[in-house]
């Protein structure tokens, strides 16, 4: 019994990767004669051929969901912002992503079969297959913020930093690695400059996280504290801080992150640092909080005022040295000047009829003369006073105050009576004690140097003038040349004689030392024999 | 005289002040029971009759009036106004502070410490005979002592 298969057919009928009929057919001359075993045999045939038309089917399905998947892929890869290499166990690049052209210059194709080492400069060449390795055995995912920073090569030679992460993809074919690539020459630039910016800053800079543990220091601070970089970055900033008042200062600290706002050095904290060597020292310090994503950090300029303290101290020394000096020669000058006066006093009266009137023209030279020297002690002093008193600022009632002074000094008898013309006077602001004394020493050279005037008249007023009050006392005494305005308000500088005006040629200069310390002016304008006008302006 | 019926103590170190200060008083008959002491160790132990005083005086018996100058060497013119001013059988002793210079910030203390007055020693000479003279007229004749 000879049977065969004289034709095969098989239909198919797919709508895209979906089957919807496969049939098969097998022409078989003189079936009805074959054997039974025969006929099986065609019936499994007929049925195998349809389900390899079902597994080739299959087959291209899966073929071409890979290459779509494959597709996927590739395009997720090249949409990633940062280049990406992919990478087997054996360091040979398996994928790369459009990117890597960006930032390496090689095309896909160029680059992909080679060993990733292509992308690495030479001298690191040893280093990176020996870390390709260990990542290989612990094989864990490394995100960029961990990242470690590396210096990659790219076509043509040129070296650049990079920031890698790493992610291990397990797969049938074994472990590949996936690196994302980024190119940091821009932000290390900048981090470069920053760097520079606080190492040339002038004071030490000290930027501290809100644990307060140090995250950044600049040259001064090194020079400052005598730690170097590496000891005080990580370590917390009360390192700085001497023992008694590290608890305090963590205190502060809280507050400040609490109520963060930028703090001045003007109204800087003063401190005490402290240095490596344990030596404590005097500083200012101004705060800024600086927002970033990792939170807020705060950064800390520290000056150092050591110098200034000391001149502080000496100052204040040397002030207090002045007044107790003071003190001392008021007292110390004035009791023998009591003595020459008073004997002197005792010739005249006890001894009168002993002296005859050039006796006793004599005794009164010299108690003239005495008397002069104390009033000239009290102006010295006076004026040294004035110097450095503090300056205590009230609301001065200027016209109060002038009317007080002319009732008390215009009290000369027998001499013409004086004609006063009191202006508008505005009250200011100014230190009580010594502004009355500006009035009292000008009015009384008013009144002194119109003591030869028949009618004398003296005007005193005020004038509102770019922020400074101006007031003046104007006289038509005895006047002054103008040639020696200059030495009018010095110390000792008198410009008329001692015989026609008394004077010590020291009022005119506290004069102007009182108004210099009020913040301002003094000037004066004369004519001889006409008169003169006094001028001193205080700011508003 | 006896060192108990003393009616003014006069505690100035100047010698020169000290003459001009008892010739003025003594002008106008207050300088019969006078006392002067040099300096303030020498006045506490008038006052408080110790030293050399412990013979011939009795703290019981206190002179009218103290005039009392401020600035002394070695114990000066504040201390002894504490030690009598802080003393109940002193403290009732009226005493008067007399001083070169008004600036002295020693002003305040003085009052605070119970100063009944405070004069200013002028430089020129009538103010002081004149102060001097007040003095006198005002503690001795007019104002009451304490018993």
């Amino acid at each position: 019994m000879h049977s065969s298969i004289t034709r095969l057919l098989s239909v198919t009928i797919t709508i895209g990767a979906i089957l919807i009929a496969s049939v098969s057919f097998i022409w078989v001359n003189d079936f009805k004669n074959s054997g039974t075993l025969s006929q099986v045999l065609y019936g499994i045939l007929t049925a195998g051929c349809i389900c390899l038309v079902i597994l080739i089917l299959k087959i291209r399905n899966d073929i071409n969901k890979q290459k779509l998947n494959e597709h996927k892929f590739s395009a997720l890869l090249d949409a990633a912002p940062d280049a990406t290499v992919i990478v087997n166990e054996k360091g040979i690049i398996q994928m790369a992503n459009q990117q890597v052209e960006n930032v390496f210059g090689y095309s896909k194709k160029e680059i992909i079969g080679q060993p990733v080492e292509l992308l690495i400069p030479q001298e690191h060449h040893a280093h990176h297959s020996k870390h390709r390795m260990g990542f290989v055995k612990e094989a864990r995912t490394r995100s960029m913020g961990e990242g470690l920073e590396l210096r990659a090569v790219r076509k043509g030679g040129i070296t650049f930093p990079v920031e890698i992460s790493l992610s291990p993809i397990k797969t049938k074919e074994g472990l590949l690695i996936s690196a994302s690539v980024r190119d940091i020459t821009d932000r290390k630039k900048s981090e470069e400059r920053f760097r520079s910016l606080l190492d040339s800053a002038p004071d030490a800079t000290v930027i501290v996280d809100e644990n307060g543990i140090i995250q950044m220091v600049n040259h001064q601070t090194e020079n400052l504290f005598g730690f170097t970089r590496t000891e005080l970055i990580g370590k917390p900033v009360e390192l700085l801080i001497p023992p008694e008042l590290k608890n305090k200062h963590i205190q502060h600290r809280g507050n400040f992150i609490k109520a963060a706002k930028v703090r001045s050095m003007g109204a800087g904290i003063e401190l005490n640092a402290l240095k490596k060597n344990g030596t404590r020292f005097p500083v200012e310090i101004s705060l800024s909080p600086i927002q970033t994503e990792e939170g807020m950090l705060v950064s800390a300029s520290v000056r150092d005022i050591t110098l200034r303290k000391t001149l502080e101290n000496e100052l204040r020394k040397s002030n207090e040295e002045m007044e107790a000096f003071t003190y001392s020669v008021s007292h110390d000058l004035r009791a023998p000047l009591r003595g020459i006066i008073g004997f002197t006093a005792i010739l005249e009266e006890e001894y009168a009829s002993k002296l005859d009137d050039e006796a006793r023209r004599i005794t009164g030279v010299i108690k003239h003369n005495t008397l002069k020297m104390g009033h000239l002690i009290d102006d010295l002093l006076g004026f040294s006073r004035a110097g450095k008193q503090e300056i205590i600022k009230t609301e001065v009632n200027t016209r109060r105050i002038v009317n007080e002074i002319i009732d008390e000094l215009d009290k000369a008898p027998g001499k013409s009576p004086i004609k006063w013309d009191i202006r508008s006077l505005s009250p200011v602001d100014g230190d009580i004690n010594t502004i009355r004394q500006v009035w009292v020493n000008l009015i009384s050279n008013a009144i002194k140097y119109s003591g030869n005037k028949e009618e004398p008249v003296i005007e005193i007023g005020s004038e509102f003038d770019k922020g400074f009050i101006a007031f003046y006392i104007k006289d038509n005494g005895v006047g002054f040349d103008e040639q020696y305005k200059h030495k009018l308000f010095k110390v000792f500088q008198r410009l008329h004689d001692q015989e026609e005006f008394e004077g010590t040629g020291v009022g005119l200069a506290l004069v102007e030392k009182i108004i210099s310390r009020h913040g301002g002016k003094v000037w004066a304008e004369g004519k001889p024999g006409e008169g003169a006008c006094f001028y001193f302006s205080i700011p508003m | 005289m006896n060192n108990n019926s003393v009616e003014v103590l006069l505690i100035e170190d100047n010698i020169t002040d000290a003459e001009l200060t008892i010739r003025e008083l003594k002008k106008h008959n207050m300088a019969n029971n006078l006392v002067h002491v040099k300096n303030g160790e020498e006045a506490l132990e008038f006052i408080f009759a110790t030293g050399r005083y412990a013979e011939s005086r009795s703290v019981h018996y206190p002179p009218k009036i103290i005039l009392l100058d401020i600035q002394m060497p070695k114990v000066n013119g504040i201390e002894v106004l504490q030690r009598i001013k802080s003393d109940p059988l002193t403290k009732n002793t009226p005493v008067v502070v007399l001083t070169s210079s008004k600036e002295s910030p020693d002003i305040q203390k003085c009052y605070d410490l119970g100063a009944n007055s405070y004069i200013v020693k002028p430089v020129n000479f009538e103010g002081f005979a004149q102060a001097i003279k007040n003095l006198g007229f005002y503690w001795l004749l007019l104002n009451q002592p304490p018993f």
